[in-house]
């Protein structure tokens, strides 16, 4: 039960590329900052949506312009993310 | 930057290539992370004679970006074209 948090982009860095595989299927992954990009790399977005808990931070998604269509994947606030930091026995920052 | 020094008669050329592209995307909104809205200024660079604003054509495909999403009309430019056209610039200053 470990949150992945992300913040860079896939584009750039390959924190996301390297967290896909090392997930358990009970952990979550949160994309924040420019790792809110992720969704527009089509084999990550491919892999995000046969994830069961992914979230995206809304406010760093609409800053960028980036659109979330998939109800797959979780357009989280602020509140949320403390809450899911809570939820999951661990985060691990990425 | 680049509108200050077209104020000292310097022919400016703007690229944009990698997640650099991402500055022209829309519909953005900086404002929900309290970021400045850089791309509100790239219309005003036409103002400043400077008309040359390139963009990495690979770097668009990558990420999946059309051109009609860009707030700005810019130049398409193939990626081995785009790094022979700034190794020919005078200065360069990335940002």
């Amino acid at each position: 039960m470990i949150l992945h948090k992300l913040c860079s982009s896939p584009f750039n860095q390959l924190a996301l590329q390297h967290c896909l595989p090392r997930m358990h299927a009970t952990d979550g992954l949160l994309l924040t900052q420019d790792a809110v990009y992720g969704v527009m790399d089509p084999s990550i977005y491919s892999k995000l949506l046969e994830l069961d808990s992914v979230y995206v931070l809304k406010e760093d998604a609409v800053a960028r312009g980036v659109l979330v269509t998939s109800k797959q994947i979780q357009l989280i606030n602020y509140a949320e993310f403390v809450e899911l930091s809570l939820e999951y026995d661990k985060v691990m920052s990425w | 930057m680049a509108l200050a020094m077209s104020n000292f008669a310097q022919h400016v050329s703007v690229f944009f290539m990698d997640d650099g592209v991402f500055q022209l995307l829309l519909p953005q909104d900086p404002t929900t992370i309290d970021a400045k809205a850089y791309y509100k200024t790239f219309p005003a660079l036409e103002f400043y004679d400077i008309e040359n604003i390139y963009v990495c054509k690979q770097s668009l495909i990558q990420r999946g970006i059309q051109v009609s999403q860009l707030n700005i009309p810019v130049t398409l430019m193939e990626f081995d074209d785009l790094s022979n056209f700034l190794a020919s610039q005078q200065h360069v200053m990335s940002f």
